[in-house]
């Protein structure tokens, strides 16, 4: 027994024989260098995203006119360019479209869901920069047609924003990100079409689900 | 050294200090410590057997010789003695120094009667846990549409509420976890202790399991593994419940359904890194470190490896070497399991955590520098900020107070007795 409270009174004292010559060292220490520099490597390329984000729409646009999208719901807009901006800047950006579906928006997202109050443009931009389809309808709407709404919202949960909008110029709109639907009249079909095409189609600056009106 | 019949330094105050000692087999060694202070080590068999003369009365001339006859040679006892005492195992009850270092006792977890906690942590029960995870798994594959995304912790309509509301939701998720380890070791009739830690930068809640060594080390599974069976139920409902919404079979609000989706993907992460996290003793860490038959598995690796890449001074070496076997020799290839470990919590960090940081960052950082002190984002984000700031500030006097507190052992020739933390 030892003074110092131990488990082993064997004498293996090989932690102190080591010596930084010895053979397996060289070794360790190739490994351990690699092994970090692998590690700074997918940490470095990993946050240059983060570090200077290219908010310019301009390849996006370039992008967009070089694939044919005639067969997809909707009409086609102009990305506008998408930086992020403060609640007191998001009041003076404009948009090229009611409601928008590019440009300057929150820094933080949304999460995909059925919501009972209006949504900020600052939002909603940055949920369709993620992939989502935004389903828009103004307050007045009939509860019958909104329930059908929610419906549609649920089967499509992880792909849709649905809110009330009373900015809106018709009765309901649908937005993509760079696309829009609007009209007066409900139909249902309408709406599923453009949510299970465009959902997902673009994911910041990679198209993720490529279009299929030049297939065939 | 003293003379073994010198029976002076064995007094009734030394005597009834042994009698608070617990005392239970642990393999080859055996498990001497203080539940009421939290401190326990391990000492060989001949220790023990002195340990076990003296409290039954033995003078300890008498209690020398049973030591030295199961050791095989001659003992020093009063240096053993004397170890006991530098270790802390013979102070005061309630001794403020030992409170300080392993944390607050949890009285009223002491006060639940154990038999009305053991249908809680029983073969039944952990039936339906293993189940729940199951559940969780298979949701997960058949149903991609529920599996969570960073996006939705900004599951309200302000980012900055979101945050909020999640940081609370999830201290009190962290309670139950915590909760859930005490209780099954209250079970056991085993008192925890409860304290504010660290891991790396970050402050973690942390239940000192340490009364487990005076249990056979299979009862020991289901304390350890307790935080993991609260973690896999909650997130099981999440998912069950979030199922039933969109199946339309469960009429909650919408709002229910994405405040369950911010709890599905804060438990993924939670689940993710206590999985992965074994080079911060997770709890995988406490489980593996007892399947293993270890004692100090973490230190022993850390020392392993440094003496792998780099070199380690005398006071390393000497602690190495009174690491137990069974520690050194898991050591050697334990640093796989670090790195594979590692490399799930970089894949989780760069999912779901840089990109949500990132985001809040996003928001807060343009919010407070428009200096428009007149919108009410300006002062939610500036509170947000000192709340983060806040939080990583106090760090550095955690990690100062723990590493004196751990200078302080090694003077005293304490090492752990059980990684369990």
């Amino acid at each position: 027994m030892t003074a110092d409270i131990r488990t082993d009174t064997d004498t293996d004292t090989d932690a102190n024989t080591d010596t930084d010559t010895a053979p397996g060292k060289t070794a360790w220490r190739i490994l351990f260098v690699v092994l970090v520099v692998v590690a700074l490597v997918f940490v470095g390329t990993s946050l240059r995203k983060y570090v200077a984000p290219s908010t310019d729409a301009t390849a996006s646009n370039e992008a967009a006119a070089a694939v044919d999208s005639s067969c997809l719901p909707g009409r086609q807009v102009t990305i506008l360019d998408f930086p992020h901006v403060s609640l007191s800047d998001a009041k003076s950006v404009e948009y090229n479209s009611n409601p928008p579906t590019s440009g300057a928006h929150y820094g933080a997202a949304l999460a995909p869901g059925i919501y009972g109050e209006y949504l900020a443009p600052g939002l909603t931009v940055h949920a369709m920069e993620h992939g989502r389809v935004i389903i828009h309808y103004r307050p007045d709407t009939p509860a019958a047609t909104v329930k059908d709404l929610e419906r549609i919202a649920r089967s499509f949960a992880r792909d849709t924003v649905l809110h009330p909008n009373p900015e809106l110029d018709t009765q309901f709109a649908l937005t993509a990100w760079g696309r829009i639907d609007t009209f007066d009249t409900y139909d249902h079909d309408r709406v599923v079409e453009f949510v299970d095409r465009l959902r997902n189609r673009y994911n910041h600056k990679s198209t993720i689900r490529p279009d299929e009106c030049a297939v065939g | 050294m003293a003379s073994p019949t010198d029976d002076t330094v064995v007094d009734a105050e030394l005597r009834s200090a042994l009698v608070l000692l617990t005392l239970a087999r642990d393999g080859e060694d055996f498990i001497v410590g203080r539940s009421d202070l939290g401190r326990f080590v391990a000492v060989p068999e001949p220790g023990a057997i002195l340990i076990e003369a003296l409290r039954s009365g033995a003078p300890l001339a008498v209690a020398t010789a049973q030591a030295t006859q199961a050791a095989g040679e001659e003992v020093d006892a009063l240096d053993f003695l004397t170890g006991l005492r530098g270790a802390g195992l013979l102070d005061a009850p309630d001794d403020a120094q030992a409170v300080a270092a392993t944390g607050a006792r949890m009285g009223w977890v002491d006060r639940i009667p154990q038999a009305a906690l053991r249908p809680l942590f029983g073969r039944s029960a952990w039936t339906f846990y293993v189940l729940c995870g199951i559940a969780a798994g298979v949701i997960f594959v058949v149903r991609p549409d529920v599996r969570p995304i960073f996006d939705d912790i900004w599951f309200l309509g302000d980012p900055i509420w979101s945050m909020l509301a999640l940081f609370a939701i999830s201290i009190a998720i962290t309670f139950g976890h915590e909760c859930w380890h005490w209780l099954a070791g209250r079970a056991l009739g085993v008192t925890p202790r409860f304290r504010v830690s660290r891991r790396g930068a970050f402050i973690v809640f942390e239940s000192d399991l340490s009364p487990l060594v005076t249990l056979p080390r299979r009862a020991r599974y289901s304390p350890l593994l307790a935080g993991y069976a609260f973690d896999t139920v909650l997130l099981a409902a999440a998912l069950g419940l979030r199922l039933a919404y969109r199946e339309e079979l469960l009429g909650v609000s919408p709002g229910v359904d994405r405040l369950l989706g911010a709890i599905v993907f804060r438990q993924l992460v939670v689940l993710v890194w206590q999985m992965s996290g074994v080079a911060f003793r997770s709890d995988t860490y406490a489980v593996l470190a007892n399947s293993l038959g270890c004692h100090n598995l973490y230190r022993a690796t850390t020392l392993t490896v440094r003496r792998a890449i780099w070199r380690l001074d005398a006071d390393e070496a000497d602690e190495l070497a009174a690491i137990g076997p069974k520690d050194r020799a898991a050591a050697n290839w334990f640093w796989v399991v670090y790195i594979t470990g590692a490399v799930f919590m970089i894949w989780a960090l760069f999912e779901y955590m840089i990109p949500f940081t990132y985001g809040m960052l996003a928001w807060i950082v343009p919010n407070i520098l428009s200096l428009a002190t007149d919108e009410f984002v300006f002062w939610q984000s500036s509170a947000l900020v000192v709340l983060l700031v806040a939080q990583f500030a106090v760090v550095p006097f955690i990690a100062r107070r723990e590493g004196r507190q751990e200078r302080d052992l090694r003077q005293r020739g304490v090492r752990a007795a059980i990684d369990a933390e």
